[in-house]
């Protein structure tokens, strides 16, 4: 009887359904470790290359960079779009969901006619001495601008989930409408806002497409890569692509540990 | 005082129209109503949280009505308590001080005291997770009262108690409302808590304001139908007035005659409410009804045991519901399907008034 109910024959289905995905990324993640780990003189050789630390690092730093912008300018947006019942609210909503439906090279299209140096924006910004083209901050406004659904969505969702009466009853103690967002909404949704942030930077290293149409140079580690596997090789690629592999994963578990505690009090956990 | 004037707003499917209510300096309001009446948006408006379309609310006189809730001086607590999750109790009340920029001493003084008063001094560095129903409770209210408002809204602070505790809320919050001269304002679903706090009850409908009075007066007393269905009022009925003597009327009900001790105008339509509990049986089915007493004869189709009382539904020409008191032993309950004689004074039909 007990038997009968642990081994259900639907919830079995269910997980031999979704065990093909799970099987699947196992594989692709063995099939680049098992033969850079044979070969483990040439993944060190490879990761002591000057040109792969530099595209290492410029992809980590232009994807802070990235989420820097986002928590300053999207947080406060996340915020009127939980709170605000507005009449274009639905609109607004579907703007920021754009670059999640377009093709990346589309979206890359986009940032190159408006930042490139003729263009609406990236013009007035040249002649303060600010360029986008084959440049950092072209790498950093490509990532904003594909990553900045992830941010927003998951933000929103962590305000949305404050109770506004505890908003209510800080304004009626004296706060403004500001004070409150700081000292009540704000720390009840740092859990979304650091798996916000998260989420973005995953989105915004992994960004290949929408980077290489404006700034092909300096090269991010998705460019590398590409450059690699056309010019170099298989090989060549995949020892990047397994550093690349590590080094998120190991900035996965760090974020896990930092965020351990986070969030306890949310109303959502309480 | 706190003065409604006219004020109207709409809010997806909440609603106020033209409420006009004046509370007193000191004074023990209830607004009571069904749900989705509006009691808590009129209760926000009050604080500042939400603003009218139309009409004013005075403070004291001045209007108010665009001014943000923090320089109102009205505190509220509501029913889900709406303690700060991330804050431990002392953090919570003292909330309002530091933003007034209290000096660090005075604020924990203030905050220790409040929290001796309320009992709940051992709770001083809990989290709202920690607390029962209600210790919440009490911390919310001392959270409210640190700030020493002028204006005390609650909105439903004692649904979620059990009733030990809800009685003891309720003494607590008269105590409080004395020794601080505080106007309270208390959204209430419970009868109870009506009768056991209020000065006067405002009770809401549909964002009206329907009537305002002592408990007794809208549960005795109600003016209009939907004032009598919300106070319980089992038997509502609509018919002519055929004849008026000066001192009473009779109205015909689709064929049956009820005799009431209001006057009305021969010949209007009028709606009249008899409370369950006003109705009772004869003891034998041929009665000789005197001038003082309304008779209707029926079958039981129904019988509904309560706690202290036993519903009995009466059909008929004129179908009555009946609400007898139980282990009576003087009025004798029918059994089902017996026939029977309901009788009700006179001085009990109420004339109730459409369009309040």
């Amino acid at each position: 009887m007990v038997d009968s109910i642990r081994y259900d024959p639907c919830l079995i289905a269910f997980w031999l359904m979704g065990g093909v995905v799970i099987v699947i990324t196992i594989l692709a993640l063995l099939s680049i470790a098992v033969p850079e780990l044979l070969d483990l003189s040439h993944l060190a050789s490879v990761a002591t290359e000057y040109g792969v630390i530099e595209a290492i690092l410029l992809t980590m730093v232009a994807a802070l960079v990235a989420v820097f912008f986002l928590v300053i300018f999207c947080t406060p947006l996340a915020y009127v779009l939980a709170r605000n019942t507005i009449r274009w609210k639905g609109m607004v909503e579907n703007i920021v969901d754009i670059p999640l439906v377009l093709p990346h090279t589309v979206a890359g299209l986009m940032v190159y006619l408006l930042f490139m140096s003729r263009g609406p924006i990236g013009a007035p910004l040249r002649s303060v001495g600010i360029v986008f083209e084959d440049a950092f901050f072209g790498i950093v406004v490509a990532m904003i601008f594909v990553s900045s659904p992830y941010y927003i969505n998951a933000v929103r969702e962590g305000f949305e989930k404050v109770p506004v009466h505890l908003e209510n009853v800080a304004r009626t103690l004296g706060a403004t409408r500001f004070h409150a967002f700081r000292s009540i909404a704000l720390p009840l949704s740092t859990r979304h806002i650091l798996s916000g942030s998260f989420l973005a930077w995953g989105r915004a290293v992994g960004e290949f497409a929408a980077v290489v149409m404006i700034a092909y140079f300096p090269m991010v580690v998705s460019t590398l890569i590409y450059q690699r596997f056309t010019t170099g090789g298989l090989a060549e690629s995949r020892s990047v692509a397994f550093i690349m592999i590590l080094i998120c994963i190991a900035v996965f578990v760090v974020f896990r540990w930092i965020t351990r505690t986070t969030g306890r009090h949310d109303h959502d956990r309480a | 005082m706190i003065a409604l004037e006219h004020v109207s707003m709409t809010l997806g499917e909440f609603s106020l129209h033209d409420v006009d209510l004046r509370i007193s300096t000191g004074e023990y309001l209830v607004i009571m109503g069904p749900s989705g009446a509006g009691k808590t948006v009129l209760l926000e408006t009050i604080a500042g949280l939400r603003f009218p379309d139309s009409g004013r609310i005075l403070l004291g006189g001045t209007d108010v009505s665009c001014i943000p809730p923090e320089n109102r001086h009205i505190a509220i607590v509501y029913q889900d308590y709406s303690l700060f999750p991330h804050m431990t109790a002392f953090d919570n009340i003292a909330f309002g001080l530091r933003l007034r920029r209290v000096a660090k001493p005075e604020t924990e003084q203030r905050v220790r005291s409040l929290l001796k008063e309320f009992n709940i001094a051992h709770l001083i560095d809990h989290y709202p997770s920690s607390m029962s129903g209600g210790e919440q409770q009490r911390v919310a209210l001392a959270r409210a009262l640190a700030v020493n408002p002028e204006i005390l809204l609650l909105d439903e602070p004692f649904a979620a108690l059990d009733p030990n505790t809800r009685e003891e809320c309720m003494r607590m919050m008269l105590a409080v409302r004395k020794s601080q001269n505080l106007t309270i304002i208390q959204v209430s679903h419970s009868r109870e808590e009506a009768y056991g706090v209020s000065d006067r009850v405002a009770l809401i409908i549909d964002g009206c304001v329907v009537q305002t009075g002592s408990a007794d007066d809208i549960f005795r007393n109600p003016r209009s139908p939907a004032a009598a269905k919300y106070a319980g009022i089992d038997n509502i009925f609509r018919g002519t007035v055929i004849s008026c003597n000066g001192a009473s009327s009779t109205i015909d009900i689709g064929g049956h005659q009820i005799t009431l001790d209001s006057i009305a105008p021969v010949g209007a339509s009028v709606t009249i409410g008899i409370a369950g509990e006003h109705v009772s049986f004869a003891e034998e089915p041929h009665i000789t009804v005197g001038p003082a007493l309304n008779a209707v004869s029926g079958i039981v189709t129904d019988i509904l045991p309560m706690e202290h009382a036993v519903k009995i539904r009466i059909g008929g020409v004129l179908p009555l519901t009946a609400v007898v008191k139980r282990n009576n032993g003087l009025i004798p309950i029918p059994s089902l399907g017996e026939p029977c004689v309901a009788l009700f004074l006179c001085e009990d039909v109420h004339l109730l008034e459409e369009g309040v």
